[in-house]
């Protein structure tokens, strides 16, 4: 039972800083990122090679990368968040292109479409399709904690990055360039017209969402000590996307809340429930759930749970860094926009 | 010589099931201007119903042809009930293409709970072998040839030389405007709903045959060629969807003769990117000015 809380209390970290991150990109800046999973991949794959250590030194599960080697501690954590960040360099500029938004949302498939498929079918690349496996647990060796306390540690650890990206998140949604990102979304050519340069403040958000993307990545593998193209088909990518919008689009505390109910709730609890009818089912089922969970949330409810508020009192007044933790008082403009993404 | 033959071979009867599926997406497209990402699922569904018949003694054709009928049906229900309420609220084309996701996701998952995930094997006579000009096709494969030759001549003679064609173009060009003139858009948009299901589920019952397997993703595995021929032609430029479709089989299947074939998908894929990135009208649209949704 401890062991099935810890292993959700760290799911919900990574859902919760995904969703974030999803959020920064889309909710503040309105890039419509459908390749959000891959930037979590890249830095799950860069946190397994900077902890795995050379290929050649025969492992006994025979697997084949490219290059490894063995870092202390914190570095894979951060090798993860610098993967995401270089991913986001490059895959930027291409999506940055003014075009209709469900063309973006489809080249961003296509992309990562293509990278799955380029991690699968070249196997001395990340070990092709059967993935990484048997990444070391970080200071394991030198805690000397029983395996369940490990956990917790490790669920403690995770919660302060996830606080820290969460109250990140937050200061960068309430501060100018926040504001300059909402109003680059709301009015393109407006925020032009005020000698906004659209294409670096997006590509800005663009890389620090892929950072944080990274970040997730590394602290799921560093935790579950394995990572294969199956973990990150491009279908995860709209779980995370259902949060946003579940949570309300620009708003994080609504990105807390709708990592929870759709990525713990939905889909992480039932895996520890007993099975029902043949196996596969209860995964049919969860997806259609969230099939039908898109369509009712955009016809009912398409501001989310919490909807999108700024506050501008606390705009640009950055006291300390606790202050954007604490919900700040709620008014000022909300977004005009009755369909998402546009 | 004969390799490259073989593969203009293969690429023929790909671009025949090719063809009829990018028709029917591309005649949707350009009417309701929404990117339907569904249409992949309900590929699978014509054929999964088309498989279920066949394997209780109904002669393949026929169960092609119900397949086929049934998601024309579901195609319009779909345009009717979903498509129609988010448009009617102003969904725009990001959140419609969302909705499609959403929709189809359903379906897939739906099928696959009801199927158990299974790969079923078509189990009736391929038929005999005939050479033609040094390729070589069985029975089944001229017969999916023939079925795109006749919904390529049919769909081109009913867009440009009937009264039903002028509609449906006016009506995809603009819809006020052509309402205005007297058309009736909303059976034309049913109409167009029917067709585009029709053509969709027939694509997938010829496709499933041409594998000789079926499980719920295949037309999920599929929708990027549809995607790309799609794109590259340009929205609602019908016929040239079908030409488009021809030149990337053609690509396709000499490109994996030569030894890229575990890379099939991907060429289809990086077209796909390159297209979107570079020229994303494509080449024969002339409705890609349009930005508002209509279903």
């Amino acid at each position: 039972m401890t062991f099935y809380l810890s292993t959700l209390a760290v799911y919900f970290v990574v859902y919760a800083l995904g969703t974030l991150s999803l959020n920064l990109q889309f909710g503040l800046g309105g890039i419509v990122n459908f390749a959000l999973i891959i930037f979590e991949a890249a830095g799950a794959y860069a946190a397994s090679l900077t902890s795995l250590g050379p290929s050649a030194q025969g492992l006994s599960n025979g697997q084949r990368y490219f290059w490894g080697i063995s870092l202390a501690f914190p570095l894979p954590l951060i090798a993860a968040g610098l993967a995401g960040g270089l991913l986001a360099l490059v895959i930027g500029p291409a999506t940055m292109r003014k075009m209709r938004r469900d063309y973006q949302a489809a080249a961003m498939l296509a992309v990562a479409l293509i990278v799955g498929q380029v991690v699968t079918n070249a196997p001395g690349f990340l070990n092709g399709g059967a993935g990484l496996s048997g990444v070391p647990q970080p200071l394991y060796s030198n805690l000397h904690l029983s395996l369940s306390s490990y956990d917790w540690a490790y669920v403690g650890w995770a919660t302060l990055l996830g606080v820290l990206g969460y109250g990140f998140c937050r200061w960068i949604s309430m501060s100018p360039f926040g504001r300059t990102l909402r109003a680059i979304r709301d009015d393109e050519d407006a925020a032009s017209a005020v000698g906004k340069n659209q294409w670096g403040v997006r590509m800005q958000v663009f890389i620090i969402g892929g950072v944080i993307a990274g970040v997730t990545g590394g602290i799921l593998v560093e935790f579950i000590g394995a990572w294969s193209p199956s973990a990150w088909s491009y279908q995860e990518t709209f779980v995370l996307l259902q949060a946003v919008i579940l949570g309300g689009v620009g708003n994080e505390r609504g990105s807390l809340v709708g990592a929870f109910l759709v990525g713990i709730v939905l889909l992480e609890a039932p895996t520890f429930l007993p099975a029902i009818g043949y196996p596969g089912l209860i995964d049919s089922v969860q997806w259609m759930i969230i099939g039908l969970g898109y369509i009712l949330i955009l016809w009912m409810r398409p501001q989310g749970l919490l909807r999108e508020r700024v506050d501008l009192r606390l705009a640009g007044d950055g006291r300390n860094i606790f202050s954007y933790l604490r919900p700040g008082r709620l008014r000022g403009a909300q977004s005009a926009n009755t369909s998402i993404g546009e | 010589m004969h390799i490259f033959l073989s593969a203009v071979g293969f690429a023929i009867v790909d671009a025949a099931i090719l063809s009829i599926v990018s028709m029917g997406f591309s005649l949707q497209f350009g009417m309701t201007n929404v990117l339907n990402l569904a249409f992949g699922p309900l590929m699978s569904l014509g054929a999964l119903i088309a498989f279920y018949l066949n394997e209780n003694g109904v002669f393949i054709w026929y169960a092609a042809l119900i397949g086929a009928l049934a998601v024309g049906l579901t195609s319009l229900f779909l345009g009717q009930t979903i498509f129609r309420t988010f448009a009617r609220k102003g969904s725009r084309l990001f959140e419609m293409a969302i909705v499609s996701i959403a929709v189809g996701l359903v379906i897939d998952n739906a099928m696959a709970a009801i199927t158990h995930s299974t790969t079923y094997q078509f189990n009736f006579p391929l038929g005999s072998n005939h050479d033609i000009g040094g390729m070589t096709f069985t029975t089944t494969e001229l017969i999916i040839i023939l079925i795109a030759a006749v919904t390529i001549a049919s769909l081109e003679y009913v867009l440009h030389r009937t009264r039903l064609g002028v509609a449906i173009r006016a009506s995809s060009a603009n819809a006020n405007l052509a309402l205005a003139s007297g058309i009736r858009t909303e059976r034309v948009l049913k109409l167009t709903w029917i067709i585009s299901g029709v053509l969709c589920g027939l694509g997938g019952v010829v496709l499933a045959i041409s594998y000789m397997s079926i499980n719920y993703t295949t037309g999920d595995t599929y929708l990027p060629y549809v995607l790309t021929a799609v794109i590259v032609a340009g929205i609602g430029a019908i016929g040239y969807a079908a030409i488009a479709a021809f030149i990337l089989s053609l690509v396709v299947e000499v490109a994996g003769a030569y030894g890229a074939a575990a890379y099939n998908i991907m060429i289809a894929i990086g077209i796909l990117l390159i297209m979107l990135l570079v020229r994303p009208r494509g080449f024969f649209s002339e409705l890609w000015e349009r930005v508002e949704v209509t279903a």
